[in-house]
């Protein structure tokens, strides 16, 4: 088992949520092939499912029925090791937490890099270096997150879900808190990880008009528990 | 009528209970062998990784366990030679001390309180420390980086864990047969080489298998039981001290339970063999 080269197709298949437990269904009938090349901006009210959503796609939550595919294998069929191999090509976001709390910022940089050796990206250590001098994380980068302000954590977080250069990006509520600076850091980051060939896909959910603007090429809707792809239907929807 | 469904409804909740405390087991020896398990079979894992959180655990549980370990030890070992030593003088077996301190120290106290001062220190920080984790999304950004919670969390803890309890047990036995004798030398004159005389007598190979038996079941249970509960806290801190309390109360009743067991089931065997039974 290795890490796999392409993440070719990235597709949900009729997909059902609801939390464990829990009778209501979050979402249901999700049926999307999502597009390469492109930066999917999700779009839905609060509770509608955004992180949820992000995060069924990050492989940390399985649709109740339905099917998540990745170059045509089913997810949920797979064990964490055997997902390993197409999660090394998945970067994720949190909205909020995620860095863990006994490593300085660094430290939770570097460590899927430390982990997964093997995979490690030639010069990525170096690069990841430069980028923290860059994001403006050189003096706080041997702080642990509880020492240093949420910007920087934000940035931390970010920056520790492209270490391994994936190739499908998710984040949830990437520019809470990120400075001008932090957030057109970030947007000229995404931007180059894009141009050198290594991002593929970015599906995102942000409130950020700047970040939104700069980023979006489509706009899908979570709306009524289900997916849509076109404003005017969304538009439709409400009224 | 009524009390045969008293007693029934009785026994339906003892049952009930047995019921939840073999899932209960199930499921903790179900994760000790899928944390072993994920540490041979994940090919990517970081091996350097997990083991400095094994050592970090061992210096947590083992190393600043020691002071605290030395005083219980120092004072348990005095007192058992103490009170031994006046009680045998007043029935003239003062040569059965050795046999009495490998029964009562060896045996019994070392391996519980061992597991006692181990799940008080370090069974609740264990518990809490997850516990507050999972609140952190901390466990679900490790999956997120692929990274094993079962590998990188529960095995260090677990294997660390165990290898402090049986190192913390085997110097507790150290410091309360030495020790205690140097502080009973104080106060009663006791000729070192009838005591170590004594003691090398009475030492065999069941001491050492009890002992053994013992102390490995402690650091392994210990530390799932804690592990298991910290990883069960949903999303709320205030789950956090609940599970602890949860943590500490199981791993007492377990502890407890397997060292009476075998201590019965050990003396069944010595009754038999000598025809007692």
């Amino acid at each position: 088992m290795g890490k796999i080269k392409n993440l070719d197709t990235v597709e949900f298949k009729n997909v059902k949520f609801n939390f464990s437990g829990e009778n209501e269904t979050l979402f249901e009938h999700m049926n999307i092939l999502f597009p390469n090349n492109k930066n999917l901006r999700l779009v839905g009210s609060t509770g509608s499912g955004k992180s949820t959503f992000l995060k069924i796609l990050a492989g940390l939550e399985l649709p109740s029925s339905g099917e998540y595919l990745i170059n045509g294998i089913s997810i949920g069929d797979l064990s964490f090791e055997e997902f390993t191999s197409y999660r090394l090509n998945i970067g994720f976001s949190f909205e909020y937490g995620g860095l863990l709390n006994n490593k300085s910022l660094k430290e939770n940089i570097l460590l899927p890099s430390q982990y997964h050796r093997e995979f490690e990206v030639p010069g990525g250590k170096q690069r990841m270096h430069q980028l923290i001098e860059r994001a403006g994380l050189k003096e706080t980068a041997n702080l642990r997150p509880s020492m240093v302000p949420g910007s920087h954590r934000k940035m931390t977080v970010v920056l520790r879900s492209l270490i391994m250069r994936p190739q499908l990006l998710l984040l949830d509520e990437p520019t809470i808190g990120l400075t001008a600076e932090g957030k057109e850091f970030l947007i000229n980051l995404l931007k180059s990880e894009r141009d050198e060939g290594y991002l593929k896909t970015l599906v995102f959910s942000s409130h950020d008009e700047m970040f939104c603007n700069e980023m979006t090429n489509t706009t899908i809707y979570i709306k009524d528990k289900k997916l849509i792809y076109s404003v005017d239907e969304a538009k439709r929807r409400v009224v | 009528m009524h009390k045969l469904a008293f007693i029934t409804s009785r026994l339906d909740s003892w049952g009930a209970q047995l019921i939840s405390v073999f899932v209960y087991t199930k499921e903790l020896l179900m994760m000790t062998y899928l944390s072993v398990r994920a540490v041979i079979y994940d090919e990517t894992q970081g091996l350097r990784a997990i083991f400095s959180v094994v050592s970090a655990q061992i210096y947590f549980t083992g190393f600043q366990a020691l002071p605290i370990i030395s005083v219980l030890a120092l004072a348990s070992g005095s007192i058992v030679i103490m009170q031994s030593n006046l009680q045998l003088n007043f029935l003239g077996g003062n040569e059965m001390i050795g046999n009495l301190l490998v029964v009562i120290i060896v045996r019994e106290i070392s391996p519980l309180l061992t597991a006692l001062v181990v799940i008080a220190r370090s069974g609740t920080a264990v518990a809490s420390e997850l516990g507050n984790m999972r609140v952190n999304k901390e466990i679900e950004a490790l999956e997120s980086m692929s990274i094993n919670p079962l590998s990188y969390i529960v095995f260090p803890r677990l294997f660390g864990g165990l290898i402090s309890v049986i190192c913390l047990a085997f110097y507790f036995t150290l410091v309360s047969l030495v020790g205690g004798f140097v502080v009973t030398k104080l106060v009663h004159d006791m000729p070192l080489n009838f005591y170590l005389d004594s003691l090398a007598q009475a030492f065999s190979g069941e001491d050492v298998i009890l002992f053994l038996v013992k102390n490995t079941f402690s650091g392994v249970f210990i530390f799932i039981i804690c592990c298991y509960q910290g990883f069960s806290v949903k999303r709320s801190p205030h789950e956090v001290p609940q599970v602890t309390t949860k943590a500490v109360m199981n791993s007492i009743f377990y502890v407890m339970g397997f060292n009476l067991t075998v201590t019965t089931l050990f003396y069944l065997n010595q009754l038999i063999r000598l025809g007692v039974l």
